[in-house]
């Protein structure tokens, strides 16, 4: 089965469920109809091209790229190349150029493309409940919105009360906590009370053994 | 099943006849027969091609589109294009200032695909037309890429058709033949005939209530050139970097040709 066509497959149906959920995803790819995104996942050695159109993207593998293509590129494409870890980094448009220096991305093309692309997933946005509403109902939905409202609530008060926690430890416990150079002092110490013991000991080990003699 | 019971008859075939799964038939009749085929299972042939593949026929077509190279501006012709599952994607590769032209010699089929991409709302760089492949109704020169998929064993003659793809398609252009082929491995020969000769029809009868056309499907693909057979029918008609590749164990392969 060919694995890279079910992997663009995969990938086309996630992006385009997104898209059609969202509140703005259509607003957001509109200035992109027509133009082609080409993007060199550098680990995985696969060149994914993202086409799009006005209410949706295709995603297609290509074979490889040739460097006459890049130098000539048409007007409506770009050709981005990067590793699968700087991928996370794409989202922040003020980061393109500062990666570019890093040498973490290769680029050909109009940057405009690569912009508008990464606004795309910057700035979608989701109405969870009008999504849900579709499925449980109006008022099912409310119901498990607002309890996951609750939730989320209560769990960023837990979040924040445990970061407090571990700052007031940095801040306040570490300074008095004993330090390792308190410790070799008090190893010291007993050492030497240890060995003051021992010569008492031996001194009155003498003192018994001088009133026996007598 | 034996094996000897789904092996292609070696009936002699003169010039007048041609085969229509394992039948021999007059090459006139044959057109109307492959059409009756195609209008009994038109309506249901995307529900069919999804349960009879279990869905790997989308992979092969997305396959077949990663290979086609093709580009915005582009003209491209998806022959015997059914029911427009290439020209979808085709049309927004190209984009406005491109063309696709789906074209199939059965109107019912072309009827249904128009009507689904209107639906999807792909119009404005698409065009419908009915045409035999054998006698292509466009100039030469004309098209950047040609793409014909699980069409061209229904064809009567196939060399005319590739001879007549080959007059249509312009100096640098491609031609990408997706077809049913013959698996490499034994096992899986064994194991495919079985699908095709026993649960296919029963599947056509179950859906589309139609077992005869599902069991014409089974035995055109037994016809079918195999893979370096048909390499070979491109090269006699003047493609040139003829290639071909394997796909799902050989079930399916496609094969690539240019015109320089």
């Amino acid at each position: 089965m060919p694995a890279n066509q079910a992997l663009c497959a995969l990938i086309e149906l996630s992006i385009n469920q997104a898209l059609a959920a969202s509140l703005n995803g259509k607003e957001l790819i509109a200035p992109l109809a027509d133009k082609r995104c080409i993007l060199f996942l550098q680990e995985l050695e696969t060149t994914l091209a993202f086409q799009f159109s006005s209410e949706r993207i295709d995603v297609l593998s290509l074979d490889t790229v040739e460097p006459e293509y890049l130098q000539e590129m048409p007007d409506d494409e770009s050709y981005i190349s990067v590793s699968l870890f700087a991928l996370p980094e794409l989202k922040k448009t003020s980061q393109l150029t500062k990666l570019i220096k890093q040498g973490k991305l290769d680029f050909y093309g109009d940057l405009g493309i690569v912009q508008k692309f990464s606004q795309v997933f910057a700035n979608i946005e989701f109405d969870i409940e009008e999504s849900l509403s579709h499925y449980i109902g109006d008022a099912s939905a409310y119901t498990v919105m607002s309890q996951s409202k609750k939730w989320q609530t209560h769990a960023k008060k837990q979040v924040a009360l445990f970061m407090q926690m571990v700052s007031d430890a940095a801040l306040e416990e570490k300074p008095i906590a004993v330090r390792p150079i308190m410790l070799a002092n008090f190893v010291d110490e007993v050492r030497l009370l240890k060995m003051d013991t021992e010569r008492l000991e031996a001194k009155l080990n003498q003192f018994a053994l001088a009133r026996e003699n007598k | 099943m034996t094996t000897e019971s789904v092996n292609a008859p070696t009936q002699p075939e003169n010039n007048d006849t041609t085969d229509f799964g394992f039948k021999q038939v007059n090459k006139a009749e044959k057109v109307s027969m492959v059409a009756d085929v195609f209008h009994s299972v038109a309506a249901k042939y995307d529900v069919m091609n999804d349960l009879m593949s279990m869905g790997i026929h989308r992979l092969w077509k997305r396959y077949t589109i990663d290979c086609s190279g093709v580009k915005s501006g582009q003209r491209v012709l998806d022959l015997a294009g059914g029911t427009g599952d290439l020209a979808a994607k085709f049309s927004r590769i190209v984009g406005p200032k491109g063309q696709v032209v789906l074209a199939d010699i059965n109107h019912s089929m072309l009827k249904v695909g128009k009507e689904k991409l209107t639906n999807m709302g792909i119009i404005g760089n698409i065009d419908y037309v009915q045409a035999n492949a054998e006698s292509l109704p466009f100039p030469d020169n004309h098209f950047d890429l040609i793409t014909i998929a699980f069409g061209l064993r229904n064809v009567t003659d196939k060399s005319a058709a590739l001879a007549s793809m080959f007059r249509v398609l312009k100096p640098g252009g491609r031609l990408l033949v997706l077809e049913f082929s013959k698996p490499t491995s034994e096992a899986l020969s064994k194991v495919y005939d079985t699908y095709s000769f026993h649960i296919l029809p029963r599947m056509g009868q179950l859906v589309a209530n139609d077992a005869e056309s599902y069991r014409y499907l089974a035995e055109s693909i037994r016809m079918h050139p195999d893979q370096e057979t048909l390499k070979s029918m491109m090269q006699d008609v003047g493609f040139e970097q003829t290639t071909y590749d394997n796909l799902t164990g050989g079930i399916v392969a496609l094969h690539r040709g240019f015109k320089f």
